[in-house]
C-alpha cells in the first residue's frame, strides 16, 4: 500500500461535492490525483493507482447529482481527454445515465450555470429532461440572473422545472430579462404569471370565461368554476344536496344553465 | 438531380447491400468521393436520444442497408380514442431530407443517418404473402386496403435517387383493390409519370399556405410547385389527395387557409380528388426540446399555445381546433358539397363539433373508415404463427 503526502497530490478533480468525505477515512488518490477528501490540505492519503479508476470513483462517490457530475466530467476532460473518452460511458452508468452527445451538451451547459443553481438542481434531483430548456439558450450565462433567483424561492421541483421552461421560452421570444425575473419568493405564483405571458390568448379567454361563469345564476350550495382540463376547458360543478326534493330542485335550476351558456357561445 | 445529390455529405452503403439495385443506382449518381462501403452502421458513437446537431447531421448522411423487421404496419394514428381511417404503412426508409419544424421524426428517430432500405423486394414479398392469404371467404388482396409509404420518410423526395415508385407501382398493378399512396412535400413526380398504373395510385401532398411553408417547412417544394406537380399527376390519371395538415395557427390563418382552399378549388374538382384530410398541429410533449433547440422560438410551432391532450400529444385548445377545421370544411363546402374531407388523428368529440357527426356514419367517407379491411388484417395477424 502506497502512502502519499496530500501536498504532493493534484486536486484537479475537486468538484466540490455536497457530501464531506468522512474524517475517519483516509483521503484517496489515483496517479497523483486526489479523488476524495478534497478539503484536506495536509497529512497523507492512500494512493490506489493499481485499482481501476471507475471502480474507485464509484466506491467514493456512489451518488452524484448532475451539477456535481458536470463539474467532475469537465475537469476530467480537460485533464485527461483520452481517458475521458474511454471512461465516460462507464462513469455515466454509475449514476444511471447513458452517455450521449445530448448528455454531454447538457453537462457543458450545467457547468456554465451559477454554482448556487448547480447545487439547487442536485438537491431537487433534477433530470436532463427537466433542464433541457437550457440547451436552447445560446449562452446560458445570459440567463444567470434567473438561475441565481430560483434557489432563493419557495419552489417545488415541478414548479422549478416549469418555471425554467417558461422563462427560457419567453426570453427567447424577446421578453426582457428584467421582466421575467421573479418579484417574490412564491414559486407557484411565479409559474402562474409566466404561464399567462406564455399563453396570452388562452389565458385571456379562460379568465373571461371564469368571470362569466361566476356571474351565472347558480343555485345555492352549488360551486361552479370554469376550468382547463388539458386541451379542453369547461365547467366543473360541485354541489351538496340534502334530500331527493332538494336534489330535484337543484337539478331543475341547473338545467337552465345550458340556455345561458348557449347565448354566450 | 444534381440538387438532390448535393444535399448529402456522404453515402454509406452497407456491405450487405452491395449489388442491390438501389446501391448500384447510388454508385452511378454520386461521386466516388462521397461513397463508402461499411460493415457497421456509421456514427456508431451516436446512441440514444439524438442531440440537435446529430439530428441535423443525420439529414445529410445516407445509409443504404437491408431492413430486418416487418415492413408492413398499421398507421400510428390508429390508437384508442382517435377516430382513424384504414391506413397501413410500408416503410422503405427512415428520416427525411427536408426539415419541417413540427416533424414528428424529431421525437422518434434515434438513428444518426437517413436510412434507405435496400431490400424493397423483401417488402414486396411480405405484401404478396399478405395479399394472397385468406381471411374467411376472401383473400386479403381483394379487400380495399390503403397502403402509404410516407410515414417515416417522404414518399417521393428521394424517389429520383431510389426510383422505388416504379417497383411499387408495378406491384400494385397486380392488386387493383389495394391503393398505394405516395405522400410528399416535394414536387418530384416526373420520374414516374409514364409508368403504367392500375388507377390505384394516389399521389398526395401535405400542403399549407406558402407563408407557413416558408416559415415552417424548410427545404420543401413551394405550394405552387406542389400544386403544379399534382396537376401533372392528375393529367396522367393518377388519383390526387391533399392533406391540409398540420394546420398551424398564425395571426392571418383565416385569410391564408382560405386562399389555400380557394386555390385548390380553382385548380381541381371534387371528382379529381378522392379525399382531403385536415389535421391540426400536434406533437409529443418530449419533442418540444429538440424543436426549440433546432428552430428557436420564432417558429409558429414552438411559439404555439398548446396543451396536453388525452392521447399524450400536445395540441391547440380543442375549441380552436374545431374552429380551424370548421373554417376549412365550410370553405370547401361553399365551393361544392362534393368535397370529401376527413380529420386526421382527431377525437370523436372534435368530429362531432367540427363536422357534425362521426366519420363512421358519413357515407362519403365510408370507404376510408370501413372497418372490414382492418378486421381482416387483424384476423390474419392473430392467426399467424409469428
Amino acid at each position: 500500500m502506497i502512502i502519499r503526502p496530500i501536498s504532493q497530490c493534484s486536486k484537479t478533480f475537486d468538484f466540490n461535492p455536497r457530501r464531506v468525505w468522512p474524517s475517519a477515512f483516509p483521503a484517496l488518490s489515483w496517479k497523483g490525483q486526489m479523488i476524495c477528501g478534497f478539503d484536506r490540505v495536509d497529512g497523507e492519503g492512500l494512493d490506489l493507482s493499481e485499482k481501476h479508476f471507475v471502480d474507485l470513483w464509484q466506491a467514493c462517490h456512489p451518488e452524484l447529482g448532475l451539477g456535481e457530475f458536470s463539474r467532475f466530467m469537465i475537469s476530467l476532460e480537460r485533464e485527461w481527454p483520452d481517458l475521458f473518452v474511454e471512461w465516460r460511458e462507464a462513469l455515466c452508468a454509475i449514476y444511471g445515465w447513458r452517455w450521449s452527445d445530448r448528455l454531454y451538451q447538457m453537462l457543458c451547459v450545467i457547468y456554465l450555470c451559477p454554482r448556487e443553481f448547480q447545487i439547487f438542481i442536485d438537491e431537487k434531483k433534477m433530470s436532463v429532461r427537466d433542464l433541457a430548456p437550457l440547451l436552447a439558450v445560446e449562452d446560458v450565462r445570459v440567463v444567470a440572473d434567473l438561475l441565481r433567483e430560483l434557489p432563493r424561492m419557495m419552489i417545488s421541483k415541478f414548479e422549478a422545472t416549469r418555471a425554467l421552461e417558461l422563462f427560457v421560452e419567453l426570453f427567447l421570444m424577446g421578453r426582457p430579462l428584467n421582466d421575467l425575473l421573479p418579484s417574490g419568493d412564491n414559486g407557484g405564483l411565479y409559474v402562474r404569471r409566466l404561464e399567462q405571458w406564455r399563453k396570452p390568448n388562452s389565458s385571456e379567454q379562460d379568465e373571461e370565461w371564469k368571470k362569466t361563469v361566476n356571474a351565472w345564476p347558480w343555485p345555492s350550495q352549488v360551486q361552479a368554476e370554469w376550468q382547463r382540463f388539458g386541451d379542453q376547458s369547461g365547467i366543473e360543478i360541485k354541489f351538496r344536496t340534502t334530500s331527493p326534493d332538494d336534489f330535484q330542485k337543484k337539478l331543475e335550476r341547473l338545467l337552465t344553465i345550458p340556455d345561458t351558456w348557449s347565448c354566450k357561445n | 438531380m444534381q440538387e438532390l445529390v448535393s444535399k448529402f455529405d456522404h453515402v454509406f452503403i452497407d456491405e450487405l447491400s452491395r449489388g442491390s439495385v438501389v446501391a448500384e443506382r447510388f454508385l452511378s449518381l454520386f461521386p466516388a468521393s462521397k461513397i463508402s462501403f461499411v460493415s457497421e452502421k456509421p456514427f456508431a458513437e451516436s446512441r440514444g436520444e439524438l442531440s440537435s446537431r446529430e439530428f441535423d447531421r443525420s439529414k445529410r448522411n445516407l445509409f443504404v442497408t437491408p431492413f430486418k423487421g416487418q415492413f408492413f404496419k398499421r398507421c400510428p394514428g390508429s390508437r384508442p380514442g382517435l377516430a382513424c381511417c384504414n391506413y397501413f404503412v410500408l416503410n422503405w426508409g427512415l428520416q427525411c431530407d427536408m426539415n419541417c419544424s413540427y416533424c414528428y421524426l424529431q421525437s422518434f428517430i434515434n438513428t444518426p443517418v437517413l436510412t434507405i432500405y435496400s431490400n424493397l423486394d423483401s417488402a414486396l414479398i411480405e405484401l404478396r404473402e399478405m395479399a394472397e392469404s385468406k381471411t374467411g371467404e376472401t383473400t386479403l388482396g381483394l379487400q380495399k386496403l390503403r397502403i402509404g409509404t410516407g410515414e417515416t420518410v417522404d414518399s417521393l423526395s428521394l424517389d429520383p435517387l431510389t426510383m422505388y415508385s416504379h417497383r411499387l407501382m408495378e406491384f400494385f398493378r397486380e392488386y387493383p383493390a389495394w391503393t398505394l399512396e405516395f405522400k410528399t412535400k416535394s414536387a418530384y413526380v416526373d420520374q414516374f409519370l409514364n409508368v403504367e398504373h392500375a388507377g390505384n395510385v394516389i399521389v398526395s401532398w401535405s400542403i399549407n399556405p406558402q407563408h407557413i411553408i416558408e416559415r415552417e417547412e424548410h427545404g420543401t417544394a413551394s405550394l405552387t410547385q406542389r400544386l403544379a406537380a399534382a396537376e401533372k399527376c392528375r393529367d396522367k390519371y393518377f388519383q390526387i389527395a391533399f392533406h391540409i395538415d398540420p394546420m398551424i395557427w398564425h395571426p392571418e390563418w383565416e385569410s391564408n387557409y382560405g386562399s389555400l382552399v380557394d386555390e385548390i378549388c380553382a385548380r381541381f374538382t371534387p371528382a379529381q380528388i378522392p379525399y382531403l384530410s385536415v389535421g391540426a398541429l400536434r406533437f409529443q410533449a418530449e419533442q418540444r426540446s429538440i424543436m426549440r433547440e433546432r428552430f428557436g422560438m420564432n417558429s409558429y410551432v414552438t411559439r404555439a399555445e398548446t396543451f396536453p391532450s388525452q392521447d399524450g400529444k400536445v395540441r391547440y385548445d380543442s375549441k380552436l381546433r374545431q374552429a380551424m377545421f370548421q373554417f376549412v370544411m365550410n370553405r370547401f363546402k361553399q365551393n361544392s358539397a362534393d368535397w370529401k374531407i376527413f380529420m386526421c388523428m382527431e377525437t370523436p368529440e372534435t368530429w362531432l363539433q367540427a363536422a357534425g357527426g362521426s366519420p363512421f356514419k358519413d357515407h362519403s367517407l365510408h370507404e376510408l373508415f370501413d372497418r372490414a379491411p382492418l378486421t381482416a388484417v387483424r384476423q390474419l395477424s392473430s392467426s399467424s404463427p409469428n
